[in-house]
């Protein structure tokens, strides 16, 4: 629906349900993202240290 | 004890108590009589901040710590500190946010504590972006340490600011006049949100201690000699 100028956007209220779920949601998709970027950071640190221990062994 | 075990730990713990306090907070504690069910969003909102208090407490005491000591361990912990605080403080930020539009009617306002809290986020992520443009290890050890003990001075400023300036947040609550299966859920999830921070911490830990380690960084704690700045190759 085509609205006027100066007509205020009319908004229809979320029910709680989806506030709750929205905010749970949110906490859990950043925590989770973190914690999987985190695990892979530390996987490849572990393999770039061992090389690097390996090289130095070679050296 | 070492670091990564007492995060083992932390995590074996977090777990089952996510678990219970999900459950607590979304089914057995009551329904609250002025806001109704939006009100269980408090049991992951007020938990990230003592999250966010506890991480940057670490970032904080380990940055006063390593400008001191010199010792690279507490670089590690500080970096880890920090890095797990943004994260919760993110997370405190955006569920207040959608908390906020049913109760206050707006998604954000310019409220003392939502604009103290979202600078201490901006310094903290500062604190990230100084350390990842540094390429000298010492001098981002040094200045990172800097910036987290100035971005400390928000966390007491956050806190006290509801207090402060009586705008649209409201002050602290006191478990006395809230419901007992209430307080009982929020600290459930209180204690399990402080584990898992701690889980998280410790894991950051050991990738801050291994890229210094493959950076050629691992060397042995200053003795204080010269009492300047750890000399590197």
């Amino acid at each position: 629906m085509r609205r006027t100028p100066g007509q205020a956007e009319e908004e229809k209220p979320m029910d709680s349900f989806t506030y709750v779920t929205a905010a749970y949601g949110v906490t859990a998709v950043f925590v989770t993202v973190y914690t999987w970027s985190l695990e892979r950071r530390l996987r490849r640190a572990r393999i770039a240290a061992l090389e690097a221990r390996h090289s130095e062994g070679e050296a | 004890m070492t670091v990564v075990r007492l995060g083992r730990i932390a995590g074996v713990v977090a777990v089952p108590l996510v678990a219970i306090g999900l459950y607590l907070g979304l089914f057995w504690a009551p329904e609250d009589a002025m806001m109704g069910q939006v009100q269980r969003i408090m049991y992951v909102h007020f938990p990230s901040w003592i999250a966010v208090g506890l991480a940057y407490l670490v970032g904080f005491v380990c940055s006063v710590v390593y400008l001191v000591r010199r010792n690279p361990k507490f670089d590690y912990m500080a970096q880890a500190g920090v890095e797990v605080g943004v994260l919760f403080n993110a997370t405190g930020l955006v569920t207040g946010s959608i908390w906020g539009r049913p109760t206050w009617g707006v998604w954000w306002t310019w409220d003392p504590r939502l604009t103290t809290t979202a600078i201490m986020l901006v310094i903290f992520v500062g604190y990230l972006l100084v350390r990842a443009f540094l390429d000298d290890p010492d001098a981002r050890a040094r200045v990172g340490a800097l910036v987290a003990i100035m971005g400390f001075v928000t966390v007491p400023i956050v806190y006290f600011s509801v207090r402060w300036w009586r705008t649209l947040h409201q002050i602290q609550s006191s478990p006395n006049t809230v419901d007992h299966n209430m307080v009982v859920a929020l600290r459930v999830m209180m204690v399990a949100f402080a584990a898992g921070a701690c889980y998280l911490m410790s894991r950051r830990y050991e990738v801050a201690r291994l890229e210094a380690l493959v950076e050629g960084l691992e060397y042995a704690p200053d003795t204080g000699a010269g009492g300047g700045g750890k000399a590197h190759g």
